[in-house]
């Protein structure tokens, strides 16, 4: 049918195709995606650790007979069955308190890993895709916001508020705000190499917009980087909270942090380790599950890693 | 050149021979995969052997394990000797002694052979240095002498020059007196002009010919291209799937061929039918307007142009180099194309890298917005369009693109891939998945295969896919870009019969662009040639193939391998001096202050 016009020709055709439809295909990416991800045993083994240590932190603070807040009669006890942990100079239980420091340093690291991915992937993937002066313009301003001095903006900050019950919650929001820009660089790079490969061109034929391609595309297609640099972000959030408050800035005693709890064992490492040992135990968990999890996760959403 | 006396078990020992070596490969958590299963070959000094096969037939594997050049996880078993030392389990030393010094190594693609930091003669020299005790100058000397060799132009300059500074070919042959600078004894060509226009192809094959000839050396030739191999080689290996299922002489293996896998690799090889007529010299001048070979076109003839262009230009500004960036000129990637693709036919672009063919379709597509001409579309003014027409002739001109590992995204399941263009142009969901299974059937693919991802097919299953995408929106014409360029031979001769099918059935027009005119003669009703942005030559295929005027044209057809060792063996080629023709750059017309200050950089910038 040469001479009809396209519209036409679609719906004739489309008719004849009518005819003959082909079985339904069962079709549910998720459930492949977590199969692949369980049959990663160093990942689903820290999963499941991770997942104690919330419930320790979360569940346990209400449920242990001490409280972080409390100070005991057993001052300097080494770790016993009364005292799992140790207690400290002042009789507060250590136990009692990593529960309380694991909350805090868990709900900062976590909202500071989702929203600096979140908005350094889609700044460094629009940036890279649109190019040209808005390129040049979201990079100046990356480059303007990485030069900020940590510390410096912290301690600033520090004298405008005066902890209090929501102070993780600053301090999260900043070091997302400081945190974002290398996010936003790795992506940007990516991407950079992706924007002019066929398959985006191919896109752009069938007629896709920038946010479509960038959605459904650039972004899927740098899962692997994004999710290595948002771990190294989870372990690096821990760490900052800790330089953060050590200046008085956000979590403050009584409230209280891993950071913050190594932090004050610092004078006491010949003389009362456990103080030391516990807290630091844990942060290093967390930054061990996180990272094999999110290893696990990449291979995962990558259908190029095949497992039988 | 040796005669066929080097057979395997012949008299005295031969150069290299390989026998019953079988390589795995560990893997990580998996069984290992084994490359290469029980392979002997062997090759006499001076002599031509090709090791013919598909990718993944294990012909480079059983090249790398002679140069020891294999990966950590690989395992060897066998015997691989030199002139009867037993090299499996030789020290690193000796076999470093031998790699460089005995043995040269022409790999595929020249860019990422050459390291892009150190002038082509420093490179040389290293290799020089590695091997023999010679003074700075000897050296110089022996660099320039290998460079005039291989008919670099300008040796002496050149030495100086970077890799990027060279083209394709010039690298190439750069990187082949590197492989004969210590006078080797064997030199291993592995698909050495795979990656090249078929001129240079023909041009960079003749200089590792004249490389063996002048050191003496054997040439091992690895190639999936029988034609390559039909003039050049003595004898010939065919491999499959890590086996060696034919040995003989080249006339044995064209003309006799045992195997059936060599039979149906000879029968998928695209021939051109009409041997051209290239013995009376070509009486057009090189600039001449654009030669109508027979071409008649048929004015109100029942077939109307789907698609035409009128003098459709492309020019990419050329920019000084220094600090201040002036604009010195223009590059006319396209310079004035007239073409018309008529409703139901195929017409084919043929030229090489840098001809502009790519740029021209691309601006179908406006996604590289020309600088002038018209483009029609059914009648219709593409540029002139109001939008909803616009929108509903981009369902009608869809596009496959060369290379099937690039142009399905990877994190997508074939659904997605197929549904993907449906889905931004409103189709109805149901129609949309009917259309999905439908088209996965007609390219010959099952309907389980729609919740798999890219990377668990072959290339040409997944060029399948990539036309199966393409025909979603129930397009009328199709933009084939080399779209079987990448695939092994077996696999194009299925990719162009299925697109001959489709094309019949559902009456679909082809501008298929490719630079294999074997490839092109089989699929294509028509044909325009292109060089440096402009087209030479036109006609219908079996005119231009059989009675080609322009000398551009009659230089392609004469470097077309032909799979005929006898045919072959006797070819004369033409050489298109293509120094005949004017820069493709054009000076931006300054005035006044301008040329005073700037209009010296012109020379720089071409």
């Amino acid at each position: 049918m040469p001479s009809s016009t396209p519209a036409s020709a679609m719906s004739d055709r489309a008719v004849e195709i009518g005819q003959a439809p082909a079985q339904e295909q069962v079709y549910r990416p998720w459930r492949a995606i977590a199969r692949k991800f369980f049959s990663y045993k160093a990942s689903v083994v820290s999963l499941v650790i991770l997942i104690l240590i919330v419930l320790f932190a979360f569940a346990g603070g209400p449920l242990w007979k001490y409280s972080y807040a409390v100070s005991t009669s057993d001052l300097s006890a080494p770790p016993s069955w009364e005292h799992p942990f140790g207690t400290d100079h002042l009789g507060y239980d250590l136990m009692a308190g990593v529960m309380r420091g694991t909350q805090r340093s868990l709900s900062i690291a976590g909202t500071v890993a989702v929203l600096a991915t979140l908005i350094g992937s889609i700044w460094g993937a629009v940036a890279g895709y649109v190019g040209g002066w808005a390129d040049s313009l979201l990079m100046r301003i990356v480059d303007l916001i990485m030069i900020f001095p940590l510390l410096a903006v912290a301690a600033f900050l520090a004298r405008q508020s005066q902890g209090g019950e929501h102070g993780w919650l600053l301090v999260a929001l900043v070091l997302a705000t400081l945190s974002w820009t290398v996010l936003a660089r790795v992506v940007r790079s990516v991407v950079l190499s992706l924007r002019t490969r066929e398959f985006v061109i191919a896109a752009k034929i069938a007629g896709a917009g920038p946010v479509r391609i960038i959605f459904r595309h650039l972004l899927p297609n740098t899962v692997g980087p994004i999710i290595v640099a948002a771990t190294v972000l989870v372990a690096s959030a821990i760490l900052s909270e800790t330089a953060l408050s050590y200046l008085g800035f956000g979590v403050q005693p009584p409230d209280t942090s891993l950071g913050l709890l190594i932090n004050q064992a610092q004078g006491a490492i010949s003389t009362r380790p456990w103080l030391f040992y516990f807290p630091g135990l844990f942060i290093i968990l967390i930054a061990l599950c996180v990272a094999f999890i999110g290893d696990g996760l990449r291979a995962a959403l990558d259908p190029k890693q095949q497992r039988k | 050149m040796s005669e066929s006396v080097h057979i395997a078990g012949g008299t005295g020992a031969p150069l290299v021979s390989v026998s019953g070596l079988t390589v795995s490969f560990d893997r990580h958590r998996e069984e290992p995969i084994e490359a290469v299963r029980d392979v002997s070959w062997s090759i006499g000094s001076g002599e031509v052997l090709a090791l013919v096969g598909e990718s993944g037939s294990g012909k480079s594997v059983s090249a790398l394990a002679v140069m020891g050049l294999l990966p950590r996880n690989a395992r060897v078993a066998g015997s691989i000797r030199w002139r009867g030392e037993e090299l499996l389990g030789a020290s690193e030393k000796r076999r470093r002694a031998l790699r460089g010094s005995r043995i040269g190594l022409v790999p595929q693609d020249p860019m990422t052979s050459l390291n892009p930091v150190y002038t082509i003669g420093a490179q040389i020299r290293e290799g020089i240095r590695a091997h023999q005790k010679l003074s700075e100058r000897e050296m110089a000397e022996r660099t320039l002498e290998l460079l005039e060799t291989m008919g670099i132009p300008h040796a002496r300059e050149r030495m100086n020059s970077y890799p990027h500074e060279l083209s394709g070919g010039m690298r190439q042959r750069v990187v082949i007196a590197m492989a004969m600078a210590n006078n080797p004894d064997l030199i291993i060509a592995d698909e050495a002009t795979t990656a090249l226009d078929v001129t240079v192809q023909a041009q960079v094959l003749d200089a590792l010919k004249k490389a063996q000839a002048l050191t003496g050396a054997a040439l091992l030739l690895i190639t999936h291209d029988l034609g390559v191999v039909a003039g050049r080689a003595d004898r010939v290996a065919v491999m499959q799937r890590g086996e060696v299922v034919e040995q003989g002489t080249v006339d044995e293996i064209f003309y006799q061929p045992a195997s059936s896998y060599t039979r149906k690799l000879l029968h998928s090889i695209p021939r051109l039918n009409h041997t051209p007529d290239l013995s009376a010299p070509s009486d057009v001048a090189p600039d001449a307007e654009v030669i109508h070979s027979a071409f008649e076109r048929k004015v109100g003839a029942e077939g109307a142009p789907i698609l035409s262009m009128r003098n459709v230009g492309k020019h990419f500004p050329v920019y000084s180099r220094g600090v201040i960036r002036g604009r010195v000129g223009v590059i006319k990637a396209v310079a004035g194309v007239d073409l018309d693709v008529e409703a139901g036919t195929t017409l084919g672009i043929v030229g090489e890298s840098g001809s502009g063919k790519t740029t021209l379709i691309r601006s179908l597509f406006n996604l590289e917005p020309i600088t002038h001409g018209t483009i029609l579309f059914d009648g219709q003014d593409v540029h002139r369009m109001p939008p909803r027409d616009r929108r509903r002739m981009r369902k009608c001109v869809q596009m496959v693109f060369q290379d099937p590992y690039a142009s399905l995204d990877p994190m997508m399941t074939v659904r997605d891939i197929l549904m993907e263009p449906a889905v931004i142009n409103r189709m109805d969901r149901k129609l949309a998945e009917r259309r999905v299974m439908e088209l996965l059937e007609r390219v010959h693919l099952k309907p389980e295969h729609a919740a798999r991802y890219p990377n668990e097919f072959s290339g040409g299953q997944r060029q399948r896919i990539a036309i199966a995408r393409a025909l979603m929106l129930y397009p009328r014409l199709l933009v084939l870009d080399e779209p079987v360029s990448s695939l092994d031979v077996s696999i194009q001769a299925e990719v162009l019969t299925l697109l001959k099918e489709l094309q019949k059935d559902l009456n679909l027009s082809y501008l298929f662009v490719s630079h294999d005119l074997s490839v092109v003669a089989e699929i294509a009703h028509s044909v325009i040639v292109m060089y440096r942005g402009r087209i030479v030559e036109r006609g219908r295929v079996d005119e231009l193939f059989r009675n080609p005027k322009h000398p551009y044209t009659r230089a392609l057809l004469s470097a077309v391998p032909i799979p005929d060792p006898r045919t072959e063996r006797r070819r004369e080629r033409i050489v298109f001096n293509s120094d005949t023709l004017a820069s493709p750059i054009t000076p931006v017309e300054r005035t006044g202050m301008w040329r005073r200050l700037f209009g010296g950089r012109t020379q720089e910038a071409s």
